[in-house]
This record gives structure tokens, sequence and C-alpha cells, in this order.
């Protein structure tokens, strides 16, 4: 009977109660879109490192990341005694947690074309396996992805910049193992289109075989293994193991994402604090909507209240009946803020928010110019409990002052 | 049996500007079960003072009052509380019943706060409220949609069903015509001679004053005559 009276409460003023729930709906709807659109486009930066370039993680010799030497590589033996590791690198239930990984070949050099040089980095991959680790195969605008041979794939920026076409000749240089300049003719196969000017300006691709001539390898050295992990919460766990297992002083160095790109990684870890302060300078908003709205509705139901009390009903019944008037309200908020929330973040999570205004601004950050939405699960559960605690707790204060009116003054008052 | 009983029972409101009133002198009353009991007098003589602190709604200043035995200055906040949803009906000038529920509903919220089953309950809505009038269709509808009149009798209606020993009437019929006012009369007189329940109005009119089987005027906060009639 007391929820009865609570849910019939919430409607003896439509108005009023349409006004709070519209305000709720307004904090979930903004929070959550805030949320969607932010997430989205970290998770889009964050995509483009680990499926662009580096994979989740990378091992190398020691102080390579420090300092990318030519004279610091993977021997054979190494290559095996990784390939060892990661093949061991099982969840407790017996799974992979290496979806895969592909040998590299990086170093610093300098392109040039008829028109002029820069500098790049020199990236030899071995195409089939490289496909499954990163997604420049996937975004091949002209032209075609490596074979074999001596071609390139290069970014469209760079691609400009060197005045260049696909089928045009381009040529490396850099320094090889034994301290010579070498250098050598490429014809450019395919350009490739990631979104991030930097990106497209500074990494050529080419086969593993022609990027270990040039660096002067001649016994099948490589200068990294790019790992792309099953799921993304096995990252640190990963990690920790390969250190373990392949320690620096045995010549190895095991670098993640997060480490060869800080900027991502504070992103990601900002999100977590940022989505802390949103929800609470949201939900206080809301509490003070509804704390306001709770003490006008106790004002003009006094009388009531002392009547009731009068009856018999306890204080604890009033206090409830209150508390139960809130959460009504809260849950039709949710319910509402929840069913337009899913269609509009639906919507972009779907065809994604269309930013090409922006995109120059935001290739930068290595994002696209569409953004797809993204909200965890986390946030959702956050918002929807977040939401029920502040209404519940914003009908609690008035509750109290309700129940601890003297009866008889709650009876005269007018 | 003595139901009521008040002894020596002082009421002074402390004002605004540190003037008190002296709402109830010293005031000592008796009141027997299946008594029907008019107070009346003036206004500001202390009529409501005197039920709402029979009524444990509100406190004395000092002197004692017990219902059915029950020093109400012992009981706290829940336990008074429990007391009044027990022992004491309440029916107020204004009917005051709650705007949200049907007059089913508002005589039905009484006995389940009392932990009466639901079958008990059904029962006793349809006969209390056939007995004051309110047909199966009023009963659906909310006190908005009634009458002054037969928002008064669900108040009554309300009152009687939880089967209490004392019911404390605020000026009843000062809303209704007097038609009206001497029908409910009626009906109470007739629950308080069949089921024994101890009336004690506060009241101005004459057709209480006719009814009732004791009448106590009060002045100044003190009774300066008390009346028993066959």
């Amino acid at each position: 009977m007391i929820s009865k009276i609570a849910w019939r409460n919430i409607w003896r003023n439509p108005l009023r109660s349409v006004v709070l729930v519209t305000t709720i709906i307004i904090g979930i709807v903004g929070f959550w879109l805030m949320m969607a659109f932010s997430r989205g486009l970290v998770d889009s930066m964050i995509d483009s490192i680990i499926n662009l370039h580096a994979g989740h993680v990378q091992i190398s010799s020691d102080g390579y990341y420090q300092d990318p030497s030519t004279d610091r590589y993977l021997t054979r033996p190494q290559q095996e005694q990784v390939q060892t590791q990661l093949s061991m690198l099982k969840t407790k239930k017996g799974k992979t947690r290496v979806a895969h990984s592909a040998p590299i070949v990086s170093v610093q050099g300098m392109v040039s074309s008829s028109e002029t040089s820069l500098g790049v980095m020199i990236h030899g991959v071995q195409p089939d396996q490289e496909r499954q680790v990163t997604e420049i195969a996937d975004r091949i605008v002209e032209g075609k992805y490596l074979n074999s041979g001596q071609n390139v794939v290069i970014g469209k920026r760079l691609a400009d910049q060197l005045k260049v076409e696909v089928s045009d000749k381009i040529v490396l240089i850099t320094n090889s193992l034994n301290g010579e300049i070498n250098s050598g003719a490429f014809r450019v196969s395919g350009i490739y289109r990631v979104g991030s000017s930097d990106f497209e300006k500074s990494f050529v691709y080419l086969t593993i075989t022609e990027a270990q001539q040039l660096a002067g390898y001649q016994d099948q050295q490589i200068t990294a293994i790019s790992v792309q992990l099953s799921n993304d919460k096995y990252l640190t766990e990963v990690v920790q193991e390969l250190r373990k297992n392949l320690p620096a002083d045995g010549g190895y160095g095991t670098v993640s994402w997060k480490d060869q790109n800080p900027i991502g990684k504070t992103y990601e870890e900002s999100m977590s604090m940022s989505s802390g302060i949103i929800i609470g300078i949201t939900f206080v908003a809301v509490a003070l909507g509804l704390l306001n709205i709770f003490l006008m509705v106790i004002y003009e139901r006094i009388h009531e209240f002392g009547v009731m009390m009068a009856n018999g009903i306890r204080p604890s019944k009033i206090r409830q009946m209150l508390v139960l008037e809130g959460l009504f309200l809260g849950l039709i908020g949710t319910a509402c803020g929840t069913v337009i929330s899913v269609a509009v973040i639906g919507h972009f999570a779907y065809h994604g928010l269309d930013l090409s205004a922006f995109s120059e601004g935001l290739s930068t950050f290595g994002v696209g110019s569409v953004i797809k939405f993204t909200l965890s699960i986390t946030d959702f559960l956050t918002v929807i409990i977040c939401v029920q605690g502040v209404a519940v707790l914003s009908a609690l204060y008035p509750a109290i002052k309700a129940s601890r009116f003297k009866v008889v003054d709650a009876i005269n008052f007018e | 049996m003595a139901i009521v009983n008040v002894e020596q029972l002082v009421k002074v409101y402390e004002g605004k500007k540190m003037v008190s009133v002296r709402a109830l002198d010293g005031v000592d009353l008796t009141v027997t079960a299946g008594e029907f009991t008019a107070i009346a007098g003036p206004s500001g003589s202390g009529k409501t003072t005197l039920l709402n602190t029979i009524g444990g709604i509100d406190t004395p200043t000092s002197g004692f009052v017990s219902v059915d035995g029950q020093n109400l200055s012992q009981l706290n906040g829940n336990k008074l509380a429990d007391f009044r949803l027990h022992n004491i009906g309440f029916i107020f000038q204004a009917y005051n019943l709650i705007p949200v529920l049907t007059a089913a509903e508002n005589v039905e919220f009484i006995m389940l706060m009392q932990g009466i089953d639901n079958v008990e309950r059904q029962r006793r809505i349809v006969e209390e409220l056939s007995d004051f009038g309110i047909d199966q269709e009023m009963m659906k509808r909310r006190p908005a949609e009634l009458s002054g009149g037969q928002q008064q009798r669900v108040a009554i209606a309300r009152a009687t069903v939880a089967r209490p020993k004392l019911i404390l009437a605020d000026e009843p019929t000062a809303n209704l015509d007097s038609q009206t006012g001497s029908h409910l009369l009626d009906k109470m007189k007739e629950m308080n001679q069949k089921r024994g329940i101890t009336f004690i109005f506060s009241t101005h009119d004459p057709m209480v004053m006719e009814r009732a089987s004791r009448l106590v005027r009060l002045q100044d906060g003190k009774i300066i005559s008390d009346e028993t009639r066959s």
C-alpha cells in the first residue's frame, strides 16, 4: 500500500514529475553521450596504435626502443626462444592468449623522389603474417599491398609530399649494420590511408627480405616481433610474463603499445578520471534539482503526513513512502533515458559521427574523421546505479525531515 | 472502567515574543468505556488541545494522560504510533482522507497497517462503507470525486473499521449540512451502542450536544461543567 501511495503521489502533479524526470533523462543521456563519444575517440586512437602499427606487444633486442639503431636486433636463436615463449602464453583454460605474431625489421632512414627527400621509418614486414597483426593491407586506397620484390607501400600524405603515384620509383636510404650507407630503388605498389597524417608521413612498408638487405642483416636478423593478443585484457599479464621469461639481461626487451605510445596510455587512463568528474558534476546537478523538488513536495504535504501519523502510521513508513517516490522517479527517468540513449548511441555506434570538418586536427592524434560511439557496460551500470542512488538520497533528507514533524504541528500546518 | 484518565493536565504554548498561552489549565477528566462524550466550549477554550493530548498527538506541559490504562508519556514515537493505530481513531473536521487513494483504499490502509489479512480487510471495507451509505461505485472514487458528506462518511468508516476502543472526533459536523451531520451522528451513536466504542467529540454543534451521554464544558482551559445525561 505504501508503494501504491508513493506511485500515485508522483502523478499528483504530473507537470512537476515530468520536469523532474526530464532532468534525470537529460543527465543520463548527456552523460552517456559524452562518455560514448569520448570512449569512441580514445578507442579509435588506441585501435589505430594497436592495429595499424605496433600490435599489443613488441619484443625486440634490449634497449631498441630507447635507441632504435640497426645494431640492436634479435638473432635467429633469440627469435626461436621468443616464439617458444609466445606459444606458452595460455589462459587457465588452455586457450592461447596470442592471436598472431609477425617479425619486423624497422630502421630509420630517408626516402627520396625526384622532388624531395624526407626522413621516414622503414618497416620491413612479412606480408602474409603482417596482414594478421596490422590493418595496413586493408587501408590500401590506391594500387595493391606488398607481395614480393622491390615494392613499397607508402602513406597518402607521404606520396603527396614526394609527389609520387602508384608505379613510380622512390629510393630508400639507411645506415646499415656495418656502418655503411645502403640504398635501394623501389616501386610504389600501393598507397594507404589511415586518417593520421603523422602516421601516413612516417611509415614506409616493404618486404622483410628487402629491409634486411637495406639494414645489412645477413643472417635473418630482425628488430622485433610484433604480437597481437586475442584479448586486450591479457596485455598486462602477458607483458609481465614475457619480461620474466625473456629478461633484459638475456638481451630481450618487451614493450606494450602503452610503453611505445605514452600519449595513448595517458588518454586511456584519463578516461576513467574524466568520467568520474563528469558523472560527479552531472549527478550533483541532478541531485540538487531533485532535492529542491522534494522539499517542495514535503512542504505541500506536511498536513497530510500529520494526518497519516495521527492515524497510527509510523514515521518510518512516511520516510519509506518518500524514498519510494524518489526511487520511482529515478526508475522512470532511467528507463526513458536508457531508451533514448540506446537509440542515439546505437545509431552513432553503427554509423559513426562524421567529423570530417575537424579531420585535420583529429588526424594529429591518430583518430579518423568518423567516430564510432562506444559505451562500456561499466559506464552503463554506473549511471543506472548512480541515478537510483541520487534519486533515493535526494528524497532521503526531505523524508527524514517529514518524519520528524510533531504530529500536531503537521496537522495544523496550512 | 475508565478508558481515559486525565489528571492535572496543563498545556502551555510558547508563542512569539515570549507570550505564552495556557490552553489547558489543570484539567481532570475521567471517561468511562462506552461513553458518548461531547466537550463543548467557545473557540480557544482548549477543546482541540484536550482531544489532541488524549490522542497522543500533542504532549502536555505537565499532568498525566492514560488511555486504556496506558500512560501515554511512557511511549516513544513508534510505540505511540502503534498504540494509536490499534486503540484510537481520529475524525477531523476537514475529513483528511489520503487524496491518492480511493474511498475503499483509504479505509483499507489502516487495516493493512494493523496487519489484518486481505479477506478480512475486504469483508470489513464493504461492510463498513455500505453501513455508512457508500455504494460499490463510490468506493472506487478518490476523495476529490466525493461530496463533503461522502468524504466524512468514509473518514468515519476509516476510524471505525480499525475497531478502536476510543474515537476522538474534532468538530466532525462543522463542514456538513444539518441533515448529513444528523445522519452521521446517528450512525456514530449506533456504533457506540452496538460496538461499545467510546466517542469523545469537541464541538460547538447543538446536535452533537443533544446526543451526547455526557457534556463537558471548557472555558479558558478549565472544565466549568460536567453533566451526565440519561
